[in-house]
């Protein structure tokens, strides 16, 4: 049945993603379905039947720096005013088991809703009513969601909403069942069609800060929404989902995104549609260098669409070609080539910094290695250097693998270092996100002991004589600071001292640009 | 051991000394990857430890430091390698491996 219904179109163009303009802020709502087993649909913007929600909510304030912009009513989920809370309206879809709040639809509302009219198909977890006001919310936002997700399996609806719930946390229990996603073939007597699923994930204005790794592992996932959430980062299992056509990561705290994310432009993958911005992402900070300085003017002037010679920054030795740029292959609907990088920062056994520049998040601009820097490790502990984990990471890495890990912080003796209460707690939550592998050998690690950031381009090819950044596909770049835009900082961690950079082919400016223009 | 290398005042071999008296006798350079190792050894120090070569550990039991001195092996012999394989540690042992680990800095 889902064939047969003209599906809204999905709003990947940037212009109605950008901050600027009022439609960006629409959420995703419901429309109004018949009532009938239909899926629920996303309102697009034009649907007329989405104004009959929660009007007021439309109006909505900016304050603050651009990249915190949300809107008021998305940050206040749970601080709720109460003339608006007499207009929230609760639906239920009888015949879908899918519970779909509207808007501003109080939590508990929806909860108890859910037990008295449906307490003996979806029984909740009692435990969770036992938790503090703080975790009550949560868990049980998370129930709403589950059940929703069983309802969308049910009817095999494949557009899991939930944008604008609320959502401070998503548990791996939660996504789970969504592996399991069968698309309802259609009856033809005697013919068993499978169908590929293809899911779409929407995510869209929560207050998510992590993902849960099991989204991860959603190979027929085509759609993830992470648009206006609190990400700081991303976990790196991003670049598995290899099904993936859009991404929008647009309206988040992204500072960098991880190296991973470049499998998603290899020439495998089905990628898009890619939003990125806005997002307060690192800037490289070039060296002036005064001999450049009149062809800086020129290029000034250079940059736009269809200018080969244009996105590169002229200033400093920043011309190399990575190896990693070289053993890929890429797709060829993306332009993606490596640019600059920070110096590395060496990391100790427990992840303190030793040696190498500031991420934090106060800093907004990176100074960029220069292109001959080879990155030399602190003081060696004893008389070499090994590829081998410390011990500290061998033990943390044991205790990730055993089922008790979130137990293991309070099996410690009550006077034992902080450290290792944090190293745990991180030991969690990098195994709920999926866990990490080293960007230069492979090794599955814990603790990160080298850390830099990439600046890669990553343009979509719009066809033979003209190619747009990723971060604005159709429009032209005209100024300095997009082509600041298209250089996409990508962090990089390796599990050992020796786990750093690889040389790059040092080529001065205008053959780089050369190169990369054969390669194309 | 000791003695044979007294002339140049410190032997190739340390041991380790585990609170429930078990003694393990490992490489020097290899054991000195443990910064609190290294530092009880250090010469210019008037630690005890660094004229016997002896490191009593009041704190570890003789499981547990059995595993850190098969660390200590493990570290060394795969130094200079490309591909590390994994050390192995059973589960039981994690969280006091940790605590070792941490507190021998390693
Ligand atoms: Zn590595």
């Amino acid at each position: 049945m889902a064939d047969d219904l003209p599906l809204p179109q999905l709003r990947s163009d940037p212009t109605t993603e950008s901050f600027t303009k009022n439609a960006a802020r629409k959420r995703a709502r419901l429309s109004s379905p018949p009532v009938s087993s239909d899926p629920a649909l996303f309102s697009s913007d034009d649907d007329p039947s989405a104004d009959n929600y929660t009007q007021e909510r439309r109006k909505k304030k900016y304050r603050g720096p651009w990249y915190h912009q949300r809107p008021a009513s998305d940050a206040g989920q749970d601080s709720e005013d109460a003339p608006e809370k007499k207009r929230r309206t609760f639906e239920r879809q009888f015949d879908s088991g899918v519970f779909m709040g509207s808007d501003g639809t109080d939590v508990d509302e929806v909860l108890e809703e859910l037990e008295s009219r449906n307490a003996s198909t979806l029984p909740l977890p009692l435990s969770h009513s036992h938790r503090t006001q703080a975790g009550h919310r949560v868990a049980t936002t998370e129930e709403v969601v589950k059940s929703q997700i069983h309802g969308c399996l049910e009817e095999g609806n494949e557009n899991i909403d939930f944008s604008s719930r609320g959502l401070k946390r998503l548990s791996n229990a939660t996504i789970r069942p969504l592996a399991t996603f069968a698309r309802v073939p259609p009856v033809i007597e005697g013919v068993y069609t499978r169908l590929e699923p293809k899911l779409k994930v929407f995510l869209a204005s929560n207050d998510l800060t992590s993902l849960p790794g099991e989204i991860f592992k959603l190979d027929h996932l085509i759609v993830l929404s992470l648009r206006g959430n609190q990400f700081e980062e991303l976990p790196p299992g991003i670049g598995k989902l290899s099904s993936l056509k859009e991404l929008n990561l647009s309206q988040n705290s992204l500072r960098c995104l991880p190296f991973e994310i470049l499998e998603l432009f290899s020439d495998t993958s089905r990628l898009n549609s890619l939003n990125l911005h806005p997002n307060p992402f690192y800037q490289p900070e070039v060296p002036p260098n005064p001999e450049d300085d009149r062809q800086e003017e020129e290029s000034q002037y250079k940059i736009g669409l269809g200018n080969r010679g244009r996105t590169r920054p002229r200033r400093g030795a920043v011309c190399g070609v990575s190896p990693v740029q070289r053993r890929r292959s890429w797709h060829s609907q993306w332009s993606v080539t490596y640019q600059v990088r920070t110096e590395v920062r060496y990391l100790d056994i427990n992840g303190t910094r030793l040696k190498g520049p500031d991420f934090s998040k106060d800093t907004a601009r990176i100074p960029v290695a220069d292109v001959n820097d080879t990155p030399q490790a602190p003081t060696s502990r004893g008389d070499y250097k090994s590829r081998a984990p410390s011990l500290l990471e061998v033990a943390l890495n044991a205790c990730s693998r055993t089922s008790q890990l979130p137990l293991l912080p309070s099996y410690l003796p009550e006077d034992s270092p902080p450290v290792l209460i944090d190293l745990l707690t991180f030991a969690v939550s990098k195994k709920d996100s999926g866990g990490s592998k080293c960007t230069t050998c492979g090794r599955n690690f814990i603790v990160p002991r080298t850390e830099w950031i990439e600046w890669w381009e990553i343009a979509k090819v719009l066809d033979r004589n003209g190619m747009a950044s990723a971060a604005s596909p159709l429009r032209q770049m005209e100024n300095e600071r997009d082509v600041l835009e298209s250089m996409v900082p990508l962090m990089r961690r390796g599990c050992s001292w020796l786990c750093v950079p690889e040389p790059v082919t040092v080529v001065n400016g205008s053959a780089a640009a050369d190169e990369t223009e054969l390669a194309d | 051991m000791a003695s044979s290398s007294q002339n140049q005042g410190l032997s190739k071999y340390v041991t380790l000394i585990s609170l429930d008296g078990f003694e393990f006798v490992v490489l020097r350079e290899a054991a000195c990857i443990s910064k609190a190792i290294a530092k009880m050894l250090n010469t210019q120090s008037n630690f005890m430890e660094a004229k016997d070569g002896r490191c009593v550990f009041g704190e570890i039991n003789g499981i547990v430091l059995e595993k850190v001195a098969e660390y200590f092996y493990y570290n060394y012999k795969n130094r200079n390698k490309e591909d590390v394989p994994d050390m192995e540690i059973p589960p039981e042992l994690c969280l006091e491996l940790l605590m070792a680990a941490d507190y021998l800095d390693t």
